[in-house]
């Protein structure tokens, strides 16, 4: 690859972080629980990644592998959090829980509803809800057929409507 | 029908359940570097002392966003804009450069060495000149156009440089997107009469320290994880406006 690939690339690095920005922010920040923090992985990412010239010019799906490596670095930032708080199960939930009125409380209210999901489930719903993306992007970005990323969203409301239901909160 | 009626309602209520109505937002810019003249920010990445200096100082003015803190920057940087010069003394740990970029490298595991960078600003130009405590009574010229090194009072190395632009950080409207666009976070925090603001970079992390009620910059660190551990290569001690040129 020649300098000016490498050099297109990060140009169309910038602008796909640029366009996606909103979504990537939205969807650290349902993961983290912290828009400071959902600021610092986005810099760390688009950091690491104009670092890594050469190898964006053998990226195919840059844009799959955006929504990826932030999705990773989510999970490590969390795995690496000292004490882990434990996150509270939806037997405790409450109507009032529900009914949330600032960021935090709406954080802790989906987190609590995602942790009753497998992963492949809220990887899904949150991509879906708060990464703003359409179930082919998903698909690309998961590496998975698309009617298994539409399965995953159905089966994860599907579950969470039945939770909800059992304990009488809608 | 009753049950897939009350199916799509209860799936509507969990959609509402999961739709972010409190969703934060966030004004970071990402725009490709462009490599048409070194950028201080590229420059503090390899380490030049000068750009180092010069950030902790600059940004240290410009950096301070908060409504409550908008006096201070406002006057920080009037007063900044209104000198002629900037005089900045600094300890960096540094090693020599075998190179031909510039003499030393800032360095965790270097010698700590004093300096001086003298800002100057000639015609609207920008000019910069580092003075180094060492044996050779080195310096470093840098006037837009070219390098200059000079040891013991003769010039020893002399080649053509586009200097370092420092035009983004005339102003708390150029130097905002700038910084993010370069990847680089500003953060403050306040602490009694200070105001704290750092930068979060790849390798570097600089942190300026104002006075609330001087309303000026009083010093700026550089450190960055070196072996585990935040190590301190850079340390600005004073920083003086307005001051006579020396004789030399």
């Amino acid at each position: 690859m020649t300098l000016q690939t490498e050099k297109q690339q990060l140009t169309r690095l910038a602008e796909l972080m640029q366009s996606e920005r909103d979504n990537l922010f939205r969807y650290a920040c349902y993961r983290l629980g912290s828009a400071a923090e959902a600021d610092d992985v986005i810099q760390d990412l688009y950091l690491r990644l104009s670092k890594q010239k050469a190898r964006l010019t053998e990226i195919y799906d840059l844009r799959g592998y955006i929504y990826r490596s932030l999705s990773n670095s989510c999970t490590s930032i969390l795995r690496s959090r000292k004490p882990l708080a434990p996150i509270q199960t939806l037997d405790t939930l409450s109507s009032e829980d529900l009914a949330t009125t600032d960021f935090e409380q709406e954080y802790r209210l989906i987190e609590r509803l995602m942790a009753h999901l497998p992963d492949e489930q809220s990887e899904v719903i949150r991509l879906r809800i708060y990464g703003g993306q359409q179930f082919d992007e998903i698909a690309s970005i998961c590496n998975i057929p698309l009617t298994t990323a539409k399965s995953r969203f159905r089966y994860g409301i599907d579950k969470l409507r039945e939770a909800l239901e059992e304990r009488g909160l809608i | 029908m009753k049950t897939n009626n009350l199916d799509n309602f209860s799936d509507e209520r969990i959609m509402n359940l999961l739709t972010p109505r409190f969703a934060p937002t966030t004004n970071l810019e990402f725009k490709a570097p462009t490599s048409r003249r070194r950028t201080l920010w590229q420059v503090a990445r390899i380490g030049a002392v000068a750009a180092m200096v010069a950030v902790a100082v600059f940004v240290g003015i410009s950096g301070v966003q908060t409504s409550t803190a908008r006096d201070i920057v406002e006057r920080a940087l009037t007063q900044l804009l209104e000198s002629d010069n900037c005089l900045v003394r600094f300890t960096a740990n540094v090693t020599e450069n075998n190179n031909s970029g510039e003499l030393y490298d800032v360095d965790f595991d270097g010698t700590p060495m004093q300096g001086t960078l003298e800002i100057r600003k000639e015609d609207s130009k920008i000019k910069m000149a580092i003075k180094w405590q060492d044996d050779e009574r080195s310096m470093e010229l840098y006037d837009g156009q070219t390098y200059r090194r000079y040891q013991n009072g003769q010039l020893v190395l002399e080649r053509p440089d586009e200097g370092i632009d420092l035009t983004p950080l005339t102003s708390l409207e150029k130097l905002k997107p700038y910084a993010a666009a370069m990847g680089l976070l500003l953060k403050f925090r306040e602490e009694d009469d200070m105001i704290l603001v750092s930068t979060r970079g790849d390798k570097v992390e600089i942190v300026a320290r104002f006075s609330k009620s001087k309303g000026c910059l009083l010093d700026a660190e550089c450190s960055g994880l070196y072996n585990g551990q935040q190590v301190t290569v850079l340390t600005v001690d004073q920083i003086d406006f307005n001051v006579p040129p020396a004789e030399e």
